[in-house]
């Protein structure tokens, strides 16, 4: 007989959705670089855990410490909680669109459970994660503190919570449909990246007008304390300045009651976007097509690449056109590859700030452009670790065609590695402008310490490319790496940074740059052949790894 | 040069402990429009990725204008051309930067890759939105585009991965044309399309692949007779088609893999 899929339950449909995401992490630990990259991701996890734990020990003795004599500041810890909760989540994963999410809408999927799960994913995101254990530690340094203010702390702690919860979901689901366009997308990375630059310097204006802006900020006061972390404060507040206690506890429920009324509005914006999608709203990537022509980047790009590339065999240099016409053409990368600079302006207004007492770098003006150039490898030097992520399914091509991946990878490196070299160029140029041109030995031992981590980056990150190998979406700044290669960016940069600091030191102490350039020229020709071999050695890898490779870059 | 242009030799490809290709042999002839068939699984895609070195075999071995495959791949893959099942396309290029280098990789220079381009793009009407990426193409174009860049270096075999797939009619029919003329001028061509009709109008021969092995294999006309002896042997239990009418390549490709037994089954539970 003919009839309807059968009607069940909230609690079945969030059950059975549940279910699927547990057999879908399950299954994706069959093969055996998916059980190593889950104990990488383990790994991982265990370092996250130091920053959650120890960030909230920290938030949790502070807590314990403020609430008998300074309440008020129980405001700033929960100010911490809110932006690491509503901001690192962005970072971290609103930049990646849940389009899987809303794939369960082709199910009989009832609204309430829609709207349950849509927060359930809030819920397991890093960032809320963390916040959430903070919170619990600082209730608890609270409760440690004043055991008789913890159910007043748990209210008000709970109610904060669910109003960051519904924020955040908010936030996200919006930014969603923002971002479903890949131009829209792009332009926003830009805005957000160009934000999050400013920030930098938001630190040294506090420090130089800080004190002349605090009248003019105070009038914010009261905004603050209207917002969810001020209106959580000023309870637990008003309760911890309260004797008898019974005395703050008006005040204390009509924070309470605010934060209950942003959750209901928060929750009643979430429901209106959430309804639209559950009504089969379209936020797919249809736009007008791009063209290259906005850019005016194509021919006049054309010509200038094809001038550079001109000296090498036919397909190294079509692999170098190639990586050159995708730098520019991808927003968030284009906008990584403004960050160094924008810090030799940061740098430069640290090393020349008048109230600071001298301190290291002050006393060090020539260490300006190594540190500048340091910070553009820390940057710049891990995109050579997953050299095919923006290439996707083109990696069948470069399979097919008649090359050996020596070619293909030395196309690759020559267009990052020049990339970092003309970057290390344009800081030299920045710090002469801006304070004063680096000693000869200086730019010669910088450059030398750039080509022996531009080599070493490179080799290492060849054998990466092919062995974890994740495709990256092109608009998204935040991109999922695989965990194997977190720990190897770890890895390297923890270890140049230790070799160049140690190299540059004694330099100094020794008064002898000249030795410092020999010594990374030295370390930088012993790597060289090593580059080469491995270069060799990746032909033959991915020719075995090509199903990991089209498995991996195609999906 | 040799008259074989793809032979395969016990071809074999395990994925743990499935069985997707085993023991293939099968033999194509230079010139030849050969279609290979099979039904969904039955390791099609498995067989043009071992063929054109996307894949590594698990055992047996592929010789490819009479070049061993894993000895000399460099050798093979500058004679042949290849649409693979995902495209294969760089979308952050536009379609004239994409052909282009996908010329330069197969060894062109960069005038010859520029001007073979250009002629590509035109013929396969992808050149008015000179300036688009790829990336904003339609299917259709894309595919288009992916068969462009398979035959810029001229290569003397083509595989083919299900090319009329999301194709419209006007463009099928501009690609059939261009491929026919291929085959008239001595390039192998070798497709898989689940589109039988257009197999039977554009192949000269087939092989049906079916769980991993090869059950058929010949020219259209040697598979019809084959299975028209077949069933007069077995007591004439033919696919239903009128007298005097020859079998469709679809009665055929039915008639050996056995699909026309399940005809019959219903679910009764569906409407």
């Amino acid at each position: 007989m003919a009839g309807v899929a059968a009607d069940f339950g909230i609690g079945r449909q969030i059950g059975l959705i549940a279910g699927l995401r547990w057999r879908l992490a399950l299954n994706s630990t069959r093969t055996s670089q998916a059980k190593f990259e889950l104990a990488a991701k383990v790994l991982l996890a265990l370092l996250s855990s130091l920053v959650v734990l120890g960030g909230g020990f920290g938030l949790g003795m502070a807590a314990y410490f403020v609430v008998a004599k300074r309440p008020e500041m129980l405001t700033v810890l929960l100010l911490i909680v809110f932006f690491v909760w509503q901001f690192l989540s962005l970072l971290v994963g609103a930049l990646n669109v849940e389009f899987d999410f809303r794939n369960l809408l082709r199910f009989p999927l009832r609204f309430p459970a829609f709207y349950i799960i849509s927060l359930a994913y809030g819920l397991f995101d890093f960032a809320a994660v963390m916040a959430m254990v903070w919170l619990v530690f600082i209730g608890a340094g609270i409760g440690m503190a004043r055991p008789a203010l913890l159910p007043w702390t748990l209210l008000i702690l709970t109610a904060f919570a669910a109003v960051n919860l519904l924020l955040n979901r908010t936030v996200f689901s919006w930014m969603e449909r923002l971002l479903a366009q890949r131009g829209t997308r792009e332009k926003f990375f830009m805005i957000f990246i160009a934000a999050a630059l400013s920030i930098q310097f938001v630190g040294i204006a506090a420090e130089r007008w800080g004190k002349q802006a605090v009248p003019y900020l105070q009038p914010l006061k009261p905004l603050l304390q209207a917002l969810p972390p001020g209106l959580a404060g000023l309870g637990l507040e008003a309760v911890a300045r309260a004797t008898p206690l019974w005395s703050g506890g008006t005040e204390a429920a009509t924070s309470t009651l605010c934060l209950a009324a942003y959750a209901v509005v928060f929750g009643l914006l979430l429901r209106r976007r959430l309804l639209s999608q559950y009504r089969g709203e379209e936020l797919g990537e249809s736009e007008l097509p791009q063209t290259v022509e906005k850019a005016s980047l194509s021919s006049a790009s054309t010509f200038s690449i094809s001038s550079l590339t001109s000296f090498l065999p036919g397909p190294v240099a079509a692999m170098v056109e190639k990586e050159l016409r995708y730098m520019v053409r991808n927003g968030p990368l284009l906008m990584t590859l403004v960050i160094p600079p924008v810090m030799v302006l940061f740098f430069s207004m640290t090393w020349t700030n008048p109230r600071h007492t001298p301190g290291f770098l002050q006393r060090t003006p020539d260490m300006m452009f190594p540190s500048s150039v340091g910070y553009a490898l820390l940057v710049l030097a891990p995109f050579a670790l997953n050299s095919f992520a923006y290439d996707s399914r083109g990696i069948q091509l470069l399979l097919a065609a008649p090359v050996r991946f020596r070619e293909v990878l030395l196309g690759k490196n020559l267009a990052l590695g020049g990339t970092i070299f003309a970057e290390g160029l344009a800081i030299w140029g920045l710090v002469a402008l801006l304070r004063e041109p680096p000693r000869l030995a200086t730019v010669a031992a910088t450059l030398c310490m750039l080509l022996f981590s531009i080599f070493l980056n490179l080799t290492v990150g060849n054998v990466l490319s092919l062995r974890a190998p994740r495709a990256f979406d092109f608009g998204n700044f935040r991109q999922k790496q695989s965990p194997i290669t977190v720990l190897a960016v770890l890895g390297i940069q923890l270890f140049l940074v230790i070799i160049s600091v140690g190299v540059f030191l004694a330099g100094r102490w020794l008064e002898s740059m000249w030795m410092a350039a020999g010594i990374f020229l030295v370390l930088a020709v012993a790597t060289l052949p090593v580059y080469s071999a491995v270069l060799d050695y990746c032909s033959d890898l991915a020719l075995r790894r090509r199903e990991t490779l089209t498995a991996e870059l195609c999906k | 040069m040799s008259s074989i242009a793809i032979q395969t030799e016990t071809l074999t490809r395990r994925f743990g402990e499935l069985v997707a290709v085993d023991q293939v042999n099968m033999a194509v002839e230079t010139g030849q429009f050969f279609g290979f068939l099979g039904p969904n699984g039955a390791g099609k895609s498995t067989t043009i990725k071992m063929l054109t070195g996307l894949l590594q075999p698990t055992g047996g071995s592929i010789r490819i204008l009479g070049h061993d495959l894993e000895k000399e791949p460099v050798e093979v893959k500058r004679r042949i051309g290849v649409v693979p099942e995902g495209l294969a396309l760089f979308e952050r290029l536009t379609g004239a930067e994409y052909l282009s280098f996908v010329g330069r990789m197969y060894g062109l220079d960069r005038k010859t890759a520029m001007q073979r381009g250009a002629e590509l793009l035109d013929f396969m009407q992808l050149a008015e939105r000179p300036k688009s990426l790829v990336a904003d193409y339609s299917h259709g174009m894309k595919k288009k585009l992916a068969l462009a860049a398979a035959v810029i270096h001229g290569p003397q075999v083509l595989f083919l991965d299900e090319p009329f797939e999301g194709v419209d009619a006007i463009a099928a029919g501009t690609l059939k044309n261009m491929l026919s003329r291929m085959v008239e001028r001595g390039v192998t061509i070798f497709l898989t399309s689940h589109v039988l009709e257009i197999v039977e109008r554009l192949c000269s021969h087939v092989a049906i692949i079916h769980k991993g092995g090869i059950v058929a294999q010949g020219s259209i006309e040697e598979l019809r007779a084959g299975v028209e002896a077949r069933a007069a042997a077995a007591g004439g239990l033919l696919a239903p088609h009128e007298e005097g009418e020859k079998l469709t390549l679809e009665q055929i490709f039915l008639e050996i893999v056995g699909g026309s037994k399940d005809a019959g089954q219903e679910l009764s539970w569906l409407a």
